[in-house]
């Protein structure tokens, strides 16, 4: 079965520090220190071992936009703040036909360092899915034009900010 | 006393059988069994486990729903369909003391025929509702009664 489990959901938080205080005082998670750089504020909160909840700011910030492929405004309320919902899932071959079969359009990300590859798509309400297929290397050059629309990827320079560039 | 894991997201949709058929044939879920809420549901399954809950949204959704989850916006599109996110844990009075300690209101709500315990509240930064599940044997040996049980709405 390649969607596999329910993983985590990102919130785009009105105040990210009393947010992350809610979910650790309220909630008891705990702060994840194993968050990467991703070139924009936000925190990995766990419930037990599994990290659930990922937040972000609503402080406007343009490689969040870019990273999660939608523009954020200041103010959202409620689920509103929800940017996706995530799943854990396998064999990405056997998702992409599964997808392009019933015409959706997807973008990817290709993380091969973390051995992570990613779909993103849009349900018929418009909630974005993430799909993370962990341990997956594969080469963003291979997916593109397959019914798939393009990717971002995040790059690291020395000494400069993370920044985001299309990947495909 | 813990949250162990994220259990499930509940969407309200204006289509609740192309919500659950995109599911199905794109994400390859299976509808599976769930309680009788007194209104529509479907709940969906990755494996064993209920991941994705629907029920009907926008501006005409019944009663019994409303009196049992509320309904946090009219929105048709986007993530303001997600009623709430839930969560799984152990530790029911500790959770309950904490919230009252903090002064976090909540409602309780308990599903007879899953053995579930339920507690609901805000997250009163962003007003994200969010749910937490307890088997309903933490309230029986602790005492605990829900305001309102799914079996009392009128069918």
């Amino acid at each position: 079965m390649p969607v596999t489990e329910l993983n985590h959901y990102l919130l785009v938080a009105k105040n990210l520090e009393k947010t992350k205080n809610f979910y650790q005082k309220v909630l008891g998670l705990k702060l994840s220190s194993e968050r990467p750089d991703f070139g924009f504020p936000g925190y990995w909160l766990k419930a037990g071992n599994n990290i659930c909840v990922h937040l972000a700011s609503q402080a406007p910030n343009r490689i969040r936009d870019q990273f999660l492929l939608k523009k954020h405004k200041k103010g959202a309320n409620g689920s509103g703040t929800v940017d996706h919902i995530a799943f854990l899932a396998k064999k990405p071959e056997e998702v992409r036909k599964r997808i392009q079969k019933h015409k959706v359009q997807m973008h990817y990300r290709s993380f091969p360092e973390s051995r992570l590859f990613q779909i993103f798509l849009r349900d018929p309400d418009d909630v974005t899915i993430e799909l993370n297929f962990l341990g997956e290397v594969i080469d963003p050059a291979k997916w593109s034009g397959k019914g798939s629309a393009s990717a971002v990827t995040l790059s690291k320079s020395n000494g400069k900010r993370t920044s985001a560039a299309r990947q495909n | 006393m813990a949250l162990e894991r994220i259990d499930h997201y509940l969407l309200q949709t204006t289509d609740l059988a192309a919500t659950r058929d995109w599911y199905v044939q794109t994400l390859g879920m299976r509808e599976g069994p769930h309680p009788d809420f007194k209104f529509p549901v479907v709940w969906l399954y990755l494996g064993d486990k209920d991941v994705l809950h629907l029920s009907g949204g926008g501006r005409n959704v019944s009663e019994n729903r409303k009196r049992y989850l509320g309904q946090e916006s009219q929105a048709e599109s986007g993530s303001g369909v997600i009623d709430h996110i839930a969560f799984y844990g152990t530790g029911l009075r500790q959770m309950i003391e904490r919230l009252e300690r903090l002064g976090v209101p909540f409602q309780q709500r308990m599903v007879d025929d899953q053995g579930l315990y339920q507690l609901f509240f805000k997250d009163p930064v962003n007003d994200v509702k969010i749910e937490l599940s307890y088997a309903n044997a933490e309230a029986k040996a602790a005492g605990i009664r829900p305001g309102l049980t799914a079996s009392q709405l009128q069918g």
